[in-house]
């Protein structure tokens, strides 16, 4: 069993759940997280503007518990400097090593080149003899325009935008590392402290602002694509599995096999909100992928178990919204 | 917390901006019901926007901000591009939207019998201020063509405030900043080239600006709309503290884990007899009369900047 976890990106969305999750799965676990921003357990690195305020976007209490442990480091050391990254590997001594650490998707061309791949190249270079494990966090991006649905993880990829592009590159960077390998493609993912750069952060920060009996109209993009929607603790769980069960080499979808237009999943959010709510669907059909759902075979074969559905998602992520409003906790104040 | 707005209906125009979008959320959060307008579809994003209702035209199109004005009591008028340095290579444009803009706006409260406007000007009204902190009895100067437009537009409001009696607040912003600001600003300027990895080189580290976060921004202009005007008032928007580019770029590089020098080089977006070095609020009026504070400082509002896209 791996017991020394490095986690890039960590103070991430997805990074602060893994880390949440592997201490409490193991409790001989140790982990290292690392990150270009100045450590923050009380937020993540990205801000909300829940109803027009933006803030620090706060960390659910149930992971701050978790990296307030002893078994929870973190060091403020960016990809590219390869000397600090090289020396932390050296010191740590990782067993599994998660890349988590992306641009995300509407970033510029170079954020995306300098982040995506150069930062996988320095990765790979600094794990070079460290015989750990790398779980690349890649994307469904990958694939572009489905040609099949479900998208199997041997369907061509085939990327359709920069972002997809770049997270293409990075996989095939770390693949042509000599030591193992194993690459996660993440499709939607969903859950409490998402931001409002993703479809569910926005309905829910835009929801949660809506007050019981006063109408309201929500503008909104084109609602007809479909996509397949992970929560991002279920993210942290296949991670985890794939860190420790999947072959050296392969590649496997982490999502939910579940097709749900975005159409839907408003639908389920104005529910839990509870509120009266009339749409203002408007622009044009984006030139985007309209369909999307995985092939989930070979992670149910690693024996993953979905736990979360997508209406837990959605509560979840609203209530996360909603208690932005309340007065911060003793131990979010401050830095 | 801002002063009640319960039972008002405010229509905002430029709703679909970067302020706008605030306004909209702040006017909502104090209880009032609002009616947003925003350009036409496609022209600015509106998709993050939650209102009572929501409506799409030309700010120059007098029958529809008429229809969207429909029972309001009190406007808030936003509409109009922001940018100094590209008001150079469109002034017409400029001009047309700030000043017959505006008189449209005005047009539509004379005959809908509106309560109250809040009309959003500029500090940029000022030119070169003589004094800094700068008061609001400053004499006016265009640098230009966005603030020749802004100060035409204010003279509008002031002409409709004495010929017709209608109740105005203008309000002079600063430098407002946060998340979803344009992409041409100098803070998203620097956030795109430390995420880049690249050295942060900026046209001037020497112009001085007061910073004042968006959130604080929406919440003056909410307590604009609750407060009495008696004819025409006037407030400044800032926080009276001044800032250089250069000491933004480096809070915001330390903000994002960056350790990248700030460097200066490369041509100005704007003639260079245009340039403002030292633009900074006195901000005591809005502070007594609005009952108005700044609560969010510098060093927080970029780490929020710094976390958002």
């Amino acid at each position: 069993m791996n017991r020394r976890h490095l986690i890039t990106g960590a103070q991430g969305l997805v990074g602060r759940h893994l880390a949440a999750h592997i201490l409490g799965a193991d409790p001989a676990a140790t982990v290292l997280g690392i990150g270009r921003s100045p450590r923050a357990d009380g937020f993540f690195t990205h801000a909300v503007t829940a109803c027009g305020r933006p803030r620090r976007a706060p960390v659910p209490h149930a992971i701050r518990r978790w990296l307030a442990t002893g078994r929870y480091r973190y060091e403020p050391i960016s990809l590219s400097d390869a000397d600090s990254l090289r020396g932390a590997v050296a010191k740590f001594r990782p067993d599994c090593v998660y890349h988590l650490a992306s641009a995300l998707h509407a970033a510029p061309g170079p954020e995306l080149a300098s982040t995506n791949i150069e930062g996988t190249v320095s990765l790979v270079r600094a794990l070079d003899g460290a015989g750990a494990r790398l779980v690349l966090g890649s994307s469904a991006s990958v694939y572009g325009t489905p040609r099949r649905l479900p998208l199997d993880e041997a369907h061509p990829c085939a990327p359709v935008n920069a972002y997809g592009a770049t997270k293409l590159a990075a996989e095939r960077v770390a693949l042509d590392r000599a030591g193992d390998v194993v690459i996660a493609r993440i499709f939607n993912v969903v859950g409490p402290g998402q931001s409002e750069e993703h479809v569910c952060g926005r309905f829910a920060a835009q929801l949660a602002g809506a007050r019981r009996g006063a109408p309201m109209t929500l503008a909104t993009g084109p609602l007809g694509p479909t996509r397949d929607f992970i929560d991002v603790r279920d993210v942290a769980a296949a991670l985890l599995l794939a860190a420790e069960r999947a072959e050296p080499g392969s590649a496997f979808n982490v999502a939910s096999g579940v097709e749900i237009s975005v159409r839907d999943v408003l639908s389920a959010m104005v529910r839990a909100a509870n509120v009266e709510v009339r749409i203002l669907e408007q622009g044009e059909v984006a030139a985007g992928v309209s369909r999307s759902v995985a092939d989930v075979t070979r992670l149910q074969r690693l024996g993953f178990v979905r736990a979360y559905g997508i209406e837990q998602s959605l509560r979840d992520l609203l209530e996360w919204y909603r208690q932005l409003d309340a007065p911060p906790s003793a131990d979010q104040r401050g830095v | 917390m801002t002063a009640s707005l319960q039972g008002r209906r405010i229509a905002v125009t430029g709703a679909g901006g970067f302020l706008g979008g605030a306004t909209v959320a702040a006017l909502s959060d104090a209880g009032a019901s609002v009616a947003a307008l925003a350009g036409p579809p496609g022209q600015a994003p509106a998709s993050a926007l939650s209102a009572a209702t929501i409506s799409f035209a030309e700010i120059c199109d007098l029958d529809a901000v008429l229809r969207s004005l429909d029972g309001a009591d009190t406007v808030v008028h936003l509409a109009g591009p922001p940018s100094v340095a590209e008001s150079f290579r469109d002034p017409i444009g400029y001009v047309r939207i700030h000043a017959e803009g505006t008189a449209t706006v005005l047009e539509a409260c004379r005959s809908r019998g509106i309560r109250q406007l809040v009309h959003v000007s500029s500090a940029e009204v000022y030119g070169q201020p003589l004094r800094s902190p700068v008061p609001e009895d400053h004499p006016l100067s265009a640098r230009s063509p966005y603030a020749a437009g802004k100060i035409c537009a204010e003279k509008l409001v002031e002409a409709y405030a004495h010929a017709y009696g209608l109740r105005c607040v203008i309000l002079r912003p600063f430098s407002i900043y946060g998340p979803g600001a344009s992409p041409h600003s100098l803070i998203s300027r620097v956030l795109s080239l430390a995420r880049a990895g690249e050295r942060i080189v900026l046209r001037d580290l020497r112009p001085v600006r007061d910073y004042c976060f968006v959130t604080d921004a929406a919440d003056a202009i909410a307590r604009a709309c609750a407060f009495e005007a008696r004819s025409l008032e006037i407030f400044n928007l800032g926080t009276m503290r001044g800032a250089s580019a250069g000491e933004v770029a480096r809070i915001l590089a330390r903000a994002l884990g960056v350790d990248a020098p700030v460097g200066e080089a490369g041509e100005r977006d704007r003639p260079a007899a245009s340039e403002i070095y030292q633009l900074v609020a006195d901000n005591r009026r809005a502070c007594s009369v609005l009952q108005w504070k700044p609560e969010v400082t510098l060093e927080e509002g970029l780490r929020i900047v710094a976390g958002a896209r």
